[in-house]
């Protein structure tokens, strides 16, 4: 009676743990770096009139890639807890907002010019480290990295490495002294104005 | 007394072994408003004379003369390298840099040509900062030095000792006069190629932050060799996902 329920089980879940594998980190990212790379390619002279327009596609092909409300807690750190749950979600949304501007438009003008190198992944556990050459028109190599984490069977990116530098250590740091100076609501409503556009190191 | 000696030599080991490494969004910074109005007076000298100077020398100096300049400056860190690799038991790099060395000098007309990096001896930098870490001494208190720009007590130690492996230190003559000329050069071209990342600079919230955090992070990385141990952002309470902190153990 249970046995056939239980081999359909497995055979599920063998099902399922056999996809997870299908996908490693640096595929995903690459996959989503093409999309990107495409889309803008095939559309380049709308996106550079019409902003929002490549705004709006960054967010539906990009951002889906990131862990936005984890990058938020990452950030805010200490100030995650105290936090309303409205300030959480508007926070997330104004930092993710931020971000797409600020690399957003380094994609825009790069596109065509970057060279990615995909150098080997180091996995460890449910997270990973995806490690990145890009290097411009000029031949300047910088060393990009990508920490991801498996979100339902899925790698999803929680913070960017420039050159060593952490987006998410550099943010908590500004962030948690600028929150201190005045207050969370004050930080998120500054964000929502896009003051801090183009704070992401990395960002020209 | 042999004993004794050996007693005080271990606890100031132990000493200097606990001073561990801390994240660089809190690291020791007791000296922070001194370190401020030390890094104020930095941003203005170097809005009045370095970058000013900078922006003509960049200027007036072709791209690839400024690359031929910086190469020539590594160089003569080559020896730096060297030892501090060796000292790091890196001998397979110690050798390495010794080719770097060997390769530029010759080949690459006295540094300026970095040939040694067309043939995969890309540049390696180690300094006695980087050494000291590697052994596990603690950076200690983050410090802003007067021109000389963000350092900690363990790389300030590091930057004194290194002066004793670099070349023009046993040149005859006037050892500061050699140090300032060519610190003064090396810091022009520096900064004229920084030129472009004033922008970033300027954007931030706090430019005092983001220098601070940048550094630590910066010589960290470099300690690891580009690859160091991955930030877990110890959170204070996680949402209950799997974090068995092998990250940290690492």
């Amino acid at each position: 009676m249970f046995k056939p329920l239980m081999s359909l089980l497995l055979t599920l879940g063998l099902a399922a743990g056999a996809h997870a594998d299908a996908t490693t980190p640096d595929q995903a990212l690459r996959g989503t770096t093409e999309k990107i790379q495409n889309l803008i390619k095939d559309n380049y002279k709308t996106y550079r009139k019409d902003l929002p327009t490549f705004y709006k596609a960054v967010d539906d092909v990009v951002v889906p890639r990131f862990d936005v409300p984890y990058i938020a807690q990452l950030v805010l750190a200490t100030h995650y807890k105290t936090a309303s749950a409205d300030q959480r979600s508007r926070f997330a949304d104004s930092f993710k907002n931020m971000l797409v501007r600020a690399y957003g438009n380094a994609m825009l003008d790069n596109y065509n010019s970057i060279q990615i190198e995909w150098l080997p992944v180091r996995i460890d556990g449910d997270k990973a480290l995806v490690n990145t050459s890009m290097s411009n028109s000029g031949g300047k190599k910088y060393a990009i990295g990508f920490r991801v984490r498996k979100v339902n069977d899925d790698w999803k990116v929680f913070d960017i490495a420039v050159e060593n530098i952490s987006l998410i250590t550099n943010f908590r740091t500004q962030l948690s002294a600028e929150i201190k100076r005045t207050s969370l609501d004050d930080v998120i409503k500054r964000m929502e104005s896009g003051e801090f556009a183009q704070t992401a190191p990395g960002a020209p | 007394m042999r004993l004794a000696g050996t007693m005080l030599a271990i606890a100031a080991l132990t000493a200097l072994g606990g001073c561990a490494h801390r994240p660089a969004d809190d690291p020791a910074d007791p000296l922070e408003p001194v370190n401020r109005a030390v890094f104020r007076f930095n941003e203005t000298a170097d809005r009045y004379a370095l970058r000013p100077v900078a922006k003509v020398y960049a200027k007036v100096t072709p791209a690839p003369a400024r690359t031929g300049i910086g190469n020539f400056f590594d160089n003569l860190q080559e020896p730096r390298n060297i030892v501090n690799a060796i000292l790091q038991a890196k001998f397979v790099q110690a050798s390495k840099n010794f080719g770097r060395l060997l390769l530029n000098s010759t080949a690459g007309l006295g540094g300026f040509i970095d040939v040694a990096s067309e043939v995969g001896l890309e540049k390696h930098e180690e300094g006695l900062g980087q050494t000291l870490g590697y052994w596990g001494v603690g950076e200690g208190w983050y410090l802003m030095l007067p021109l000389l720009g963000p350092s900690t007590n363990r790389d300030l130690v590091g930057f004194v000792g290194d002066s004793f492996v670099n070349p023009s230190f046993y040149l005859p003559g006037r050892y500061d006069v050699y140090a300032i000329s060519a610190n003064a050069m090396n810091l022009v071209n520096v900064r004229a190629n920084l030129l472009s990342a004033d922008g970033l600079l300027q954007q931030q919230f706090d430019r005092y932050l983001f220098v601070r955090t940048a550094y630590l992070q910066q010589r960290w990385s470099l300690i690891h060799d580009g690859n160091p141990p991955l930030e877990d952002f110890d959170l204070p309470d996680d949402d209950g996902d799997s974090d068995d902190g092998t990250a940290a153990g690492k």
